[in-house]
């Protein structure tokens, strides 16, 4: 099963771990907010997306299932 | 022999678990304050925190079992979860039995954080702030090893490395950037009341009076007896909200009426869009019109109550409804309470009505869950705009769409106000009936401003209608039409108009609160101080960034209305000069 990438915005405080450790798919914006890649997350990183979820100080990341591509 | 190891071991131990706590509980704070540099990454010091604290519990474990093995003393297991229950130093062995279970709370819950939420977890982990002290004072007051020096020594070190972490935490209080300016917007949505300086289109005099009840119903009938069978009719019919997002109507019927239990029906009358004025016209001449529509929508989906939310400076609307609600029967009056909405942008947002109503907060909350799952006291709540409830209690009536809807003309025409207009009227016939324009136009705006820009020459031949105007890239939103006239500048309109977005922002999210802040302050550097190419180029770059970064759409209603406004007056952004006089 497919997964993707979800920041709970109104959370999200700008803590910018999830940006260290998984710089393949999330960048800061200019004020350190994190912006995700779209689409799912490729398999070899699924794991440091899982880590950088649990990190998250305040638990804004989560892993979604992505929505079937056809 | 033996008894010696496991005596020096608990000890050890018991040092052990000292140190590794403090350092726990220092690099917690140090997490909470954002250390950072580049020799030291952010995870790091969460990494090390959990990890310590992990560590903090093997050699407690460590210290306990040997303790309590240790023939010596024998304590018995009893002694470990049980405080004071030891007859050997039983209050100092009590202070540590305390602050063992504490920790096994702290960490149990740290491990388990994503299931019991953050809100949950947080107050646990503050008792890491009992357990630290308790912990030290068992230390020290259990005495075997008090007054050696290393023991005292290390009890030093560790004891100032926390009292100065904890110093500086309550010296720098939290770096989160937004909580200023979200106790700031609190207090603005409790001031708003008395400061009156939102730039309402001070309305012209609504002259058409409010339609009593006697003359609603002798014009219409009674309130029909639809019923569930209202859902498909309402379905089937296409209606959708007029609330500015265009949502189809039939869809959050089913999805309520589908639930168990009980559901409450939100009518939503905030009307936040300074240039909108077609709810409160609603509101003020036909509140019968909106409470038939709220009442049939409520036994449509099984709701037991209706909330009516009404914007707290539409005073003449909340007039009109408290005096309507006042004509219907005693068994309407009972469902029905209402609420004042702060006069905020995002005050109208579905989401943020559920919160005022919940908490008297009125910022928009995460979504997912929806209101039409999870919405006021938890229950499905139908939040629908006054103008769409409006329109069931015609549909239900004779069966068939209006086919028209309410929109606002503002801006460059000679009699700006509302005007109900079949469904593919053109901007030009629009403006016909708006009395026409007072001079040629530049530009026109629609859909207010969440909407977009369009040049006066492509404007004249676009349909009011939500798939047309969606299909060039447009939104109708909650209906307001503005022209610009050629006199006014179009980029100190467009930076005003974003000056005012950034504000109204709830400071929640991030990208939102800095995001629009910026582009509103690069706006307003090129209409004071002239153009500039470096601003245009960041001005393209955070629209880029800041869309679809926030919990509710405000942020991409701002950026959408600029970036049209980026292309629309290209040349004036390329070309402003500043203007001698600031009437321009």
């Amino acid at each position: 099963m497919k997964r993707q990438l979800a920041v709970d915005r109104i959370r999200c405080d700008g803590h910018g771990l999830c940006a260290e450790l998984l710089p393949e798919l999330i960048r800061l914006d200019d004020w350190g907010y994190p912006i995700i890649a779209p689409g799912s997350i490729p398999d070899h990183l699924l794991p440091h997306a899982k880590r950088a979820t649990e990190q998250c100080p305040v638990l804004a990341l989560a892993l979604r299932r992505a929505p079937a591509v056809a | 022999m033996t008894d010696t190891l496991l005596w020096y071991t608990t000890r050890g131990a018991g040092a052990v678990t000292l140190v590794l706590l403090s350092g726990s509980v220092v690099l917690g704070i140090l997490s909470a304050l954002r250390v950072q540099s580049a020799a030291w990454p952010r995870f790091l010091t969460t990494g090390l925190h959990r990890n310590l604290a992990l560590m903090t519990l093997v050699f407690l474990t460590l210290h306990i079992v040997t303790a309590v093995v240790d023939p010596f003393t024998h304590l018995g297991w009893l002694t470990t979860v049980v405080p004071f229950s030891s007859y050997y130093r039983t209050f100092w062995l009590g202070l540590g039995t305390i602050a063992f279970e504490l920790l096994i709370a702290v960490v149990a819950t740290s491990l388990i954080r994503g299931f019991v939420g953050h809100t949950a977890w947080r107050w646990v982990h503050w008792l890491t702030y009992a357990a630290w002290p308790i912990g030290v004072i068992h230390g020290f007051g259990t005495g075997t090893d008090a007054w050696s020096p290393w023991f005292f020594i290390l009890t030093l070190i560790c004891v100032s490395a926390v009292l100065v972490a904890i110093w500086y935490r309550l010296l720098t209080g939290s770096r989160d950037p937004l909580t200023t300016p979200r106790a700031d917007f609190e207090a603005a949505v409790q001031e708003r009341g008395l400061m009156g300086n939102l730039r309402l289109l001070d309305g012209r005099d609504l002259t058409l009076g409010t339609e009593g009840f006697a003359e609603h119903v002798r014009r219409l009938g009674p309130l029909p007896a639809a019923g569930r069978s209202l859902i498909d009719l309402v379905a089937t019919s296409g209606l959708t909200g007029r609330g500015g997002a265009d949502y189809p109507a039939g869809l959050k019927w089913r999805s309520i009426a589908a639930s168990k239990g009980s559901a409450v029906v939100l009518v939503n009358g905030a009307e936040g869009e300074p240039r909108s004025e077609k709810d409160r016209l609603l509101m003020t001449t036909r509140p019968h019109l909106i409470l038939d529509g709220a009442f049939l929508a409520a036994k449509a989906v099984g709701a037991k109550r209706v909330v009516l939310y009404i914007g707290e400076r539409h005073s003449a609307a909340r007039h009109s409804m408290s005096q309507a609600l006042a004509e219907r029967t005693e068994g309407e009056r009972s469902l029905v309470r209402t609420f004042a909405a702060p006069a905020r942008y995002v005050a109208g947002t579905s989401s943020a009505a559920v919160h005022l109503v919940n908490a008297g907060i009125a910022t928009p909350t995460s979504n997912p869950p929806t209101p039409h799952e999870h919405g006021v006291d938890g229950v499905p709540t139908l939040v629908h705009n006054v103008e769409t409830l409006a329109q069931v209690a015609l549909l239900a009536r004779t069966g068939e769409p209006t086919g028209t809807l309410l929109i606002t003309v503002a801006g460059g025409v000679l009699r700006p106000g509302v005007l109900e207009v079949k469904v593919g009227t053109t901007i030009a016939e629009v403006v016909e009936m708006a009395g026409g324009a007072t001079e040629r136009a530049r530009a026109v705006l629609i859909g207010g401003y969440f909407g977009g820009w369009v040049e006066a020459s492509k404007a004249p031949e676009l349909p009011i209608a939500a798939q047309a105007l969606a299909a060039r890239g447009l939104s109708l939103g909650c209906g307001v039409i503005g022209l610009l006239p050629r006199s006014r500048c179009p980029v100190c309109e467009v930076a005003g108009i974003m000056r005012y977005l950034a504000g109204e922002s709830s400071a929640q999210c991030g990208p939102c609160f800095f995001g629009l802040r910026a582009l509103a302050d690069a706006c307003s550097r090129i209409s004071n101080h002239g153009s500039s190419a470096e601003d245009l180029r960041r001005m393209q770059r955070w629209n880029g960034d800041v869309r679809g970064r926030g919990g509710c759409h405000h942020p991409d209603g701002a950026v959408m209305f600029l970036q049209s406004a980026l292309e629309t007056f290209e040349d004036e952004f390329a070309n402003h000069r500043p203007h001698l006089s600031k009437s321009a």
